[in-house]
């Protein structure tokens, strides 16, 4: 048995090819099925998120080389379509891959946290389907761990990757905590009302909209609920005393907001500070603003070099975060590798055991005079020799199963063990059936 | 109680040390590798500053030792006041340091107490034959722990004026390194600058009224003549300032904090010139 990895990812195939293997949450367990049934796979997961669609699968060699047709027939799509797009792997390197998944450096955007909830969804589907089991549970839980193993000991998920995120921060450093601030937007654009939306959802409360058409203003005020307010264009002058934060992107060719209207504003808002995000080009906010007390004008390129700072901080964490993955991988072999000497321990220690058993009862029956605590020290007696005697050569095969040695089949001939390679054959047969 | 007035000044020096790797503890813990907020970082910023606190605290008892030491003379000597001074500086900031979950201010509060403590080690007890009577005056331990509490207030205004300045500098000049999420927010920084003002400048208040009501008892004394009364009424000034141009004119921000910084300097100046005013040199 092995473990599959069949995948594609922004880095591999275009948006045209991804979207055709997309696979929404309610048609996962159908393509789950028809994995183990028509692929012939024991355990089967798909991760498919917009970057990527990726099949993880456990099965013999067969199954493997059938999981490529698996793409073809279910999703109706030419394999010579998929062909330079595909990549592949199998045990040790699906794993890995998937735990960089899982650490977001396989992410297009380095180091975010969306794709570990995404696994987790797509781990839950498989669990919830019956298709995944020994090995992809172990795998998935491992990948989660890894993923948040390396957000926690390393900054590669920190610091704002987003024009909306570095305004939140930049807001924090300013106001602090931001409930109970309120927003004022200039242009009812999609750009300003998401990074208005993202200040409102970090805690900042009144949100007031003006736009040249005021229905539009209406409408984006209305998508923050009871605290937006939409406000006349001809009134925002007067509003910025009222707002904390000024969200400025209109079309306007020159500056809207004049430094004369914020020395205005912060003398009746009594010089409490005032933090103004511009991110219209050409520019809405007069920069020289920026040079009045308490007042924080950030250009769009303001914004972008906090993100690109981040973004460069986040890129020199790689070789750390790339250090953890390897030892989660190499914590996976161990275990991986040990699956195959399980069964051999699990046989030797039952060998012991009927042993034991049979001599004992044979050694009772010649002494039956014994008491009933004489009967117990000579079982106990027994059981503390087989003990000692299947010690070393328990851990030795625990040892050479983590390590792939072939020592685990030495073992086997060595105590005549065969029989049990047959019967853990017959048992995965039975279970892919 | 033989003991600790015999070893007051080993005590003193011991405390010194202690602040002095405090300090550097806190600046570690604060300016050292201000760009990497890795979580590596963050332990190591950690444990820079549990090495801070527990220094300082050690300082605080061994200071205590000195203190008690140096017995109710200190009371009216200008080292010892200096030496309570830096002493309750850094057990105000042990104990509310926690609540205000910021180490940084660490950083700015413990050379205060440094040099407060080092001064009360070298500085020559000017007064201490001169105004021995003070002493037995009821008055003046109640006017002298009002007066240290007040300027323990407006060190800690001075110390978050500083951290504002900082933070200020660096959101103007758009230069946003690992320091400036390591200083608390603006709108932190400003409100413990007025809370520390108010408690500091009206405690300077009410230290001046229980100073010239004491002296009052003597006969003939005039206060406004009394140059002690006039340099305490200057260093005061500055803090009124800001008081005066916050609430009526709403003023907050760079400039106002500024009049907190010079206010506590001339404060320092004061208290350190003083003694030369009264003696007419």
């Amino acid at each position: 048995m092995q473990l599959y990895l069949l995948g594609l990812s922004h880095k591999t195939a275009p948006v045209e090819v991804r979207e055709k293997l997309a696979l929404g949450p309610e048609r996962l367990p159908e393509a789950l099925q028809f994995l183990r049934r028509v692929a012939g796979m024991q355990e089967a997961a798909i991760l498919s998120t917009c970057n990527r669609a990726e099949i993880y699968a456990v099965g013999d060699a067969a199954a493997g080389a059938r999981l490529e047709s698996f793409l073809e027939e279910f999703h109706h799509v030419p394999a010579r379509t998929l062909q330079d797009c595909l990549y592949r792997g199998h045990d040790a390197q699906s794993a890995r891959h998937l735990f960089r998944v899982a650490s977001g450096v396989e992410s297009l955007v380095l180091g975010e946290s969306e794709i570990l909830g995404q696994i987790k969804s797509a781990f839950e589907i498989a669990r919830q389907s019956g298709t995944s089991s020994k090995v992809l549970d172990e795998l998935f839980r491992r990948a989660i761990a890894c993923g948040k193993r390396t957000r926690t000991e390393s900054a590669i998920g920190r610091g704002a990757l987003s024009v909306g995120s570095a305004s939140v921060e930049l807001a924090k450093q300013i106001f602090g905590p931001l409930a109970g601030h309120t927003v004022l937007i200039l242009g009812a654009g999609k750009m300003s009302a998401r990074t208005a939306k993202t200040l409102v959802d970090s805690g900042a409360k009144c949100v007031l909209v003006a736009n040249r058409t005021f229905e539009k203003a209406e409408e984006l005020a209305a998508q923050f609920g009871p605290d937006g307010h939409a406000v006349k264009w001809e009134e925002f002058p007067q509003k910025l005393s009222e707002a904390d934060i000024v969200i400025a992107s209109t079309r306007a060719p020159g500056h809207i907001v004049k430094a004369s209207h914020v020395a205005e504003a912060m003398r009746k808002r009594r010089h409490r500070p005032l933090f103004l995000v511009d991110i219209a080009v050409p520019r809405d906010i007069d920069p020289q603003a920026h040079h009045l007390d308490n007042v924080f004008v950030y250009d769009i390129d303001d914004l972008q070099g906090v993100v690109n700072a981040n973004l460069a901080h986040r890129t020199l964490e790689l070789p750390q975060v790339e250090s953890i993955i390897e030892s989660e991988v190499e914590n996976w072999q161990k275990w991986y590798r040990a699956r195959a000497a399980q069964p051999v321990m699990a046989a030797l220690a039952r060998r012991g055991a009927q042993i034991r058993e049979s001599e004992v009862e044979a050694t009772l029956a010649q002494l039956p005079n014994l008491s009933e605590r004489e009967r117990e020290i000579v079982k106990a007696l027994a059981k503390s020799i087989e003990g000692k005697i299947l010690h070393a050569p328990l851990r030795h095969l625990r040892e050479a199963g983590e390590s792939g040695s072939s020592d685990v089949e030495a073992l086997q001939r060595a105590f005549k063990l065969e029989e049990t390679k047959n019967e853990n054959n017959h048992e995965n047969s039975e279970e892919a059936a | 109680m033989e003991f600790l007035a015999r070893n007051e000044n080993l005590f003193l020096t011991g405390a010194i040390v202690a602040y002095l790797v405090a300090m550097i503890g806190f600046w570690i813990q604060l300016f050292m590798r201000a760009d990497d907020d890795s979580p590596r970082a963050e332990r190591w910023h950690a444990r820079a500053a549990l090495w801070g606190r527990a220094l300082l605290c050690l300082g605080v008892v061994t200071h205590a030792f000195s203190l008690v030491g140096q017995g109710s003379a200190l009371l009216i000597v200008r080292a010892g006041f200096a030496g309570i001074f830096g002493w309750g500086l850094a057990l105000a900031y042990l104990l509310c340091g926690p609540k205000l979950k910021r180490d940084s201010m660490g950083a700015f509060v413990t050379p205060v107490t440094l040099l407060a403590a080092f001064y009360s080690l070298t500085a020559e007890p000017l007064h201490s034959g001169a105004r021995s009577d003070l002493l037995k005056m009821q008055w003046t331990p109640i006017h002298v722990t009002i007066i240290i509490l007040a300027y323990v207030g407006l060190a800690f205004a001075f110390a978050s004026a500083l951290i504002y300045l900082i933070q200020e500098t660096l959101l103007k000049r758009k230069k946003l390194t690992g320091l400036w999420q390591r200083l608390p927010s603006l709108q932190v920084a400003d409100d413990l600058i007025y809370r520390a003002t108010v408690f500091g400048s009206a405690l300077l208040v009410l230290g001046l009224l229980t100073g010239v009501a004491g002296m009052a008892q003597q006969p003939g004394y005039q206060p406004m003549r009394d140059p002690k009364v006039l340099v305490s009424m200057f260093s005061w000034f500055p803090f009124a300032l800001y008081l005066i141009a916050r609430w009526w004119l709403g003023w907050r921000g760079r400039s106002t904090n500024l009049v907190v910084i010079y206010g506590f300097l001339i404060l320092v100046i004061s208290f350190l010139g003083a003694p030369h005013v009264i003696s007419g040199q």
